[in-house]
Parts: structure tokens; C-alpha cells; sequence
């Protein structure tokens, strides 16, 4: 907050609760004190404005359940592709998995490709794949040697 | 005695910078809560620590130099006004007087004295431009100081902290935007607040009783310097004469720089006789315009203060353009002031060329408007240009960096927030400094259109329309400066009217050349072709450039 006319703001701290023209006195107070604190004295009848405003919060993180996966049904593997390995030097033939279809837990060997609405993983020949309990996919590669 | 205590040159040295420091803190704080954007854009103030006697012991880094030079005489003033025994802490003794202060009245100059263990031991000064004094709206065409706005000789506006209403009062009722004003002189008072918290600090850090032996230290140090350079600068008398387009006629500035030992004398006998105008230059102001550009040229970095300028004497007849009898009109001082610069190096280009500039596309450029705003509420809007720099022995002239103002140009966003201008371009202008081995820094072209509802008044501080800035040693001279309005030709001494629609051009100077331009480095000829800075025909005239 400002007087209109400077180019210079000092953040004020405001009342807590809902805002409404019955808090203006309040809020003229508490900048009049904070620019006397900084400055010495207040200025006359100038106009005073706002520039910015900031809301801290702190509240308990409530707890999160997230609901088990289930696989929608059908064979998870959906094709074979040709895809461009660098390890290999080459163009290699691998399987086009669903991700919707692929049970919780279960394991598959890279190389893979395994598409979704949003996005595409690409798993090398070094990697192996599965679905956990909660949906996610989990890639694991072994190290190169 | 106090003024025997030593410092060793460590403990000097980092003394000396706190001080600077202290003040340079003390000038956020009236940038921080000064109104008018003359002085909190344009940094058109200064912030001066005094010794208790009113030696400058140091300034505000980004100071104005006519301030710093003006202020320890101000308060010299004061201290005969108002002696060392009268003063009380939370005082403050201000004055807006031209012949006391800064030579114009929309500057006040207040200072506010530190105490220690209840001894005065310091005074905080400060000195800033608001933005109306009531009076005409400033413009050159005033016949007396009268006209200017409300006047105030030395007097305390505040008493152990406690404000004067009436002279409060007195003062809001007597200007345009009277918030503004009262603004810009409490700002002054929360910064005088503060060096003295600081100065208080920096005593009981260092287990000082008082700032004498500091100053004493300082000051020796100081003289010693600049008379050391004084001295290696060949005896003589060095003259030079200029002119200035004044009001209707041109008007002479001459000065005589002689130089005897460690000791320079400059006198101005032989410059026009005051006028009837406003472009009169009040003694202190054509003193600090004179010792500034030489300390510069000799002793560029020492810190500024007394010390300084003790070897430098400065004289003129009185009742000439630079010693003006009262009631002279004075607002557009700066038209005449900042030519004294000028003057003394085309001087000393005589003894010592390779310390001086050549001619710089000054005095600063000023718009001032005011009118009501599209809320109905009254506005005054003061903005800066500069123009280009001198070049010197060494370097090209900087671009849209007069000398010696250091007043900044104003930002476009802050003037169209304060005033009704919407503005078209803002340009360097090629070939506009003057060519030279190093050539003269060139200027801005401004354009603008007035959207206001109401007419508003509109005038300037303009000069070199007539006089470009001379160049040195064969450099060639800048680019004269031009203002139109709605396409033609005006005089900008004079006052005006501007309506919506109506479209104001702006061509500030360029700066002077240094050297034969057929010496110049091919090089730097090539790279001001491709900036933009040069066209290839004056590239090829000038610099001899074969493509």
C-alpha cells in the first residue's frame, strides 16, 4: 500500500475475516501505523491505494485414500511396432501395450510401448514394466553393463 | 581536542564510505516517499552530511552537482540565521529562497541537526524539486521573481518535531497540488530522521564523542588532493566565451579560468547583464556549475565535499546574468547555469585538453504541463530529456547523457500515468552528434500527442536551438535542438496552450566531437554505420568512409 502520488508500496497487514467497505477505517489504521513506523509521521488527507494483495494460509493436510486399480478388460496388448532403438543400432519390433489393461501387479519385459489418452512411455531393452496397486507405472531398468 | 584525533588510512577510509553510505540510505527514503516523480523518477534532489560548522562532508552518490554545491552555503546561511546554540533536536530550518538555496523556488533546502550525548555534532541536509511552488506555470517568459510562486526566507517548519501549521498551511494554500508538495517535504523530514539515527550509530560503534576529527581528516585529505592536481596544471589565464540563445536575444557567457599554483580563480566579467526573463543564475548555482566540471577534470574520483572546492574561488560583477540583483526571475536558471560547464572547458581545453569534454547537448531538457486530469482533479506533470554527452580526449560523447545535470530522462510509462500525453516514439536521431575523433553522444526525438478533455498549459526548459554544442580540438559541433508544435516551429522560452489532438515534437541536442573526425578509428565509424548512430553520407563527409 501506497498514498496515491508515491512510487513506493509497504506491505501492511489487514484484518482477518471477510473484507468490506466497514473495513476501511481498520485497514487506513494499520497503514498509518506501519508508515509511521517506517517513516516517522503520516501525510495529510492524501488518498491511500492498494497495490497488492496476499492471503497466507496454513491448514492440516487432510488425509488422501486413493482407490485401487482395476484393469479395464481385454487383452493389454494391443499391437507390434517398429520402433528405433539407438541401443540397438536399429529398428526393432516390439509390443504396443494399453496401459487401462494392464493388471495391477503383473510384469512385462521391454522393449514396450505403452500408450495412454495423454501421453506415450517408452520402455528400452534394459527396462521392465507393471502396474501397481494404485494405478501407477513403474519402470524398472537394469543397469547397462 | 577533538580535531587532533587520527585516523589511520584504513580506518579513514571505511569511515568515509559509512558516511557516504549513511547518506545514500537517507536518499532511498525520498525516492521511497516523495510525490512528485521530479524527484523520485528523475532523482532531482540531493542528500548532504554537514559538519557542525556546515562543511559537506558527504553526498548522496546519484546527487544533482548544482545541490551539493549549493547546500553547504545554504547552510552556512542558516547557522548565521539560526546559531549553533538555538538549534534543538527534531528541529528543521528550511528555505526555498533562490539566493540562499538553489537559485530557483520550486527547490527546498532543509537541514536538521544531529545531536550526541546532547552535543550538535552534525546537520542533515536535503534538498529536493516539487512539483509546484504556486506562481505561473515555470516558463522563461517571467519579468521578476514575484511571478514565480510563494517565497520563504529561512525558517523552522519544524520545532522539536512538532510541524508549524501556519506555515503549513501557508504553504498548501499557496501551490497547485498542495498533498504533493507537503509530500515532498515530509520525505525530506523521515530521511533527516534516519542519517541522524545512523550517524548516532556509527558514533558509539566507533567510540567517537562527535564527527571533528573525521572532518578534519577529510577535509585535509581532500584540499591536499585536489591542489596536488591543481598544481601539475600549467599557470595562466584561460580564456573563453559562448553564447546562449536567451529569451529573444542571445545572450554571452564569458569566463576567465586563471590558474596560479595550487590556487584557480574563475571570474565571469564580460558575461551579458541580468535580464528580465527567468534565465537569471544566482551566484551559489553558477559556483557549483564551476567547481564541479573542474574537480571532474582533475580529481574525478574523490568523494565530494568541502575539502573539494576549497582551492577554487569563483567571482562575477554584480548585476550580471551569473550574479543576479533581486527581484531577478530565476526559474529557467538551469538555461544559463548549465552553460558555465561549457565555458570552463573550452577554458581549460587551452592548458589541459586531455581532461576536459567537449560541449554536451545540455542544459536538461524539461516538459511542464498542467491542467485537470480526466477524474477533475488539478495535475502538474514536470518530465526530463537529455541530450548527448561531450565527447572527450579518450571516449565518444554517451547517448541522451547530458552533462552535468544527472537529472534522468523520465520514464514514458510514468509520464502518460501523470499526465495527459499519449506518446508516438522516442528515438535516437542519427547524426546528431557532432563528429570527431571521438564523436559527440548523440540525442532523442520525442513525439507526443495531448489527449486531454481541457486545454492544458504547456512549457520548457529548452535551449540550443540556436547554439548547437560546440566541439573541441577540431571535433564539429552537435545537432542543434528543434521543437514543433502541430508541425511548426516554436519558440520554447515562451508559454503555451495545448489542446487534444494537438502533436508536440521533441529534438533534443547532440553532444559535441573531440579531434579531427578523419581520425577516427574505421572501426567505431563502422559500427555506428550498422547502430544506426551515423548515415552513410555523413560517414562518408565526415569520417572519410568508403563502402
Amino acid at each position: 500500500m501506497c498514498y496515491v502520488g508515491q512510487g513506493f508500496q509497504i506491505p501492511v497487514p489487514v484484518p482477518i475475516g471477510t473484507l468490506s467497505k466497514e473495513s476501511e477505517g481498520e485497514i487506513e489504521e494499520s497503514f498509518k501505523r506501519e508508515y509511521t513506523r517506517l517513516f516517522g509521521r503520516t501525510v495529510g488527507t492524501v488518498k491511500i491505494e492498494t497495490y497488492n494483495w496476499r492471503l497466507f494460509a496454513r491448514a492440516q493436510a487432510p488425509p488422501i485414500r486413493l482407490a485401487r486399480w482395476a484393469a479395464s478388460g481385454g487383452d493389454p496388448l494391443k499391437g507390434r511396432r517398429m520402433i528405433y532403438l539407438p541401443e540397438n543400432g536399429g529398428f526393432v519390433e516390439v509390443g504396443v501395450y494399453d496401459r487401462y489393461r494392464l493388471g495391477a501387479g503383473k510384469q512385462y519385459e521391454g522393449p514396450a510401448v505403452v500408450e495412454e489418452r495423454e501421453s506415450t512411455a517408452v520402455v528400452g531393452p534394459h527396462g521392465r514394466f507393471f502396474v501397481d496397486d494404485i494405478g501407477n507405472l513403474i519402470i524398472e531398468r537394469e543397469e547397462a553393463g | 581536542m577533538a580535531t587532533d584525533v587520527e585516523f589511520d588510512p584504513i580506518t579513514l577510509e571505511i569511515l568515509w564510505n559509512r558516511l557516504i553510505s549513511i547518506v545514500d540510505e537517507t536518499g532511498t527514503i525520498i525516492v521511497r516517499t516523495s510525490f512528485s516523480t521530479t524527484v523520485r523518477e528523475s532523482h532531482d534532489f540531493a542528500c548532504v552530511l554537514l559538519d557542525q560548522e556546515g562543511n559537506s562532508l558527504a553526498q548522496l552518490t546519484s546527487s544533482i552537482p548544482s545541490f551539493t554545491g549549493t547546500l553547504p552555503q545554504t547552510m552556512k546561511h542558516f547557522l548565521r540565521e539560526f546559531p549553533p546554540e538555538t538549534w534543538k533536536p527534531g528541529d528543521l530550518v528550511f528555505t526555498n529562497d533562490p539566493w540562499i538555496g538553489t537559485g530557483h523556488l520550486p527547490d527546498f533546502t532543509s537541514a536538521y541537526p544531529v545531536f550526541y550525548k546532547g552535543q550538535l555534532v552534525a546537520f542533515m541536509g536535503m534538498i529536493s524539486h516539487v512539483m509546484d511552488i504556486g506562481g505561473k506555470l515555470r516558463a522563461p517568459d517571467v519579468r521578476e521573481l514575484f511571478e514565480e510562486g510563494i517565497r520563504l526566507t529561512p525558517c523552522k517548519f519544524m520545532s522539536k518535531g512538532k510541524i508549524d501549521e501556519t506555515l503549513r498551511r501557508v504553504i498548501r494554500d499557496n501551490v497547485r497540488v498542495p498533498d504533493q508538495v507537503e509530500g515532498d517535504i515530509l520525505a525530506q523530514v523521515a530521511a533527516c530522521e534516519l542519517g541522524a539515527k545512523r550517524i548516532v550509530e556509527l558514533l558509539e560503534e566507533h567510540s567517537l564523542d562527535d564527527l571533528q576529527g573525521l572532518s578534519a581528516a577529510i577535509h585535509r585529505c581532500s584540499e591536499n588532493s585536489m591542489r596536488a592536481a591543481i598544481a601539475e596544471v600549467p599557470d595562466g589565464d584561460f580564456d573563453y566565451r559562448l553564447t546562449m540563445d536567451g529569451f529573444e536575444e542571445e545572450l554571452v557567457l564569458q569566463v576567465r579560468v586563471s590558474v596560479r599554483g595550487s590556487d584557480i580563480v574563475v571570474d565571469y566579467t564580460g558575461t551579458s547583464p541580468q535580464v528580465d526573463r527567468g534565465l537569471n543564475v544566482v551566484p551559489h548555482y553558477a559556483y557549483s556549475y564551476t567547481v564541479f566540471p573542474i574537480k571532474c577534470a582533475l580529481e574525478p574520483e574523490l568523494p565530494n565535499n568541502e575539502g573539494c572546492f576549497r582551492p577554487i574561488r569563483v567571482t562575477a560583477p554584480e548585476g550580471c546574468l551569473v550574479n543576479p540583483r533581486f527581484p531577478a526571475a530565476v526559474n529557467a536558471r538551469a538555461m544559463v547555469g548549465h552553460y558555465c560547464v561549457p565555458a570552463v572547458y573550452g577554458a581549460l581545453a587551452q592548458a589541459i585538453p586531455e581532461k576536459v569534454m567537449a560541449a554536451s547537448g545540455s542544459p536538461i531538457w524539461a516538459v511542464t504541463t498542467t491542467g485537470v486530469d480526466k477524474y477533475g482533479d488539478r495535475f502538474v506533470s514536470n518530465w526530463f530529456l537529455n541530450g548527448g554527452q561531450g565527447a572527450t580526449a579518450n571516449n565518444d560523447g554517451g547517448s541522451c547523457l547530458s552533462f552535468p545535470s544527472n537529472v534522468s530522462n523520465t520514464s514514458i510509462e510514468v509520464i502518460e500515468n501523470t499526465a495527459p500525453q499519449l506518446f508516438e516514439c522516442k528515438e535516437i536521431i542519427p547524426d546528431s552528434g557532432g563528429p570527431g575523433r571521438f564523436r559527440g553522444g548523440d540525442s532523442q526525438r520525442v513525439a507526443l500527442c495531448c489527449t486531454a478533455e481541457h486545454p492544458v498549459t504547456l512549457t520548457f526548459l529548452a535551449d540550443r536551438t540556436r547554439n548547437p554544442a560546440f566541439g573541441l580540438l577540431g571535433g564539429q559541433q552537435g545537432r542543434r535542438g528543434r521543437i514543433t508544435l502541430n508541425g511548426d516551429e516554436i519558440n520554447p522560452k515562451k508559454t503555451f496552450i495545448m489542446r487534444k489532438g494537438d502533436r508536440l515534437v521533441l529534438e533534443v541536442p547532440g553532444g559535441g566531437g573531440f579531434g579531427d573526425s578523419r581520425e577516427r578509428d574505421s572501426a567505431l565509424v563502422l559500427q555506428d554505420l550498422e547502430d544506426g548512430i551515423v548515415t552513410l553520407e555523413r560517414a562518408r563527409e565526415a569520417y572519410g568512409h568508403r563502402s
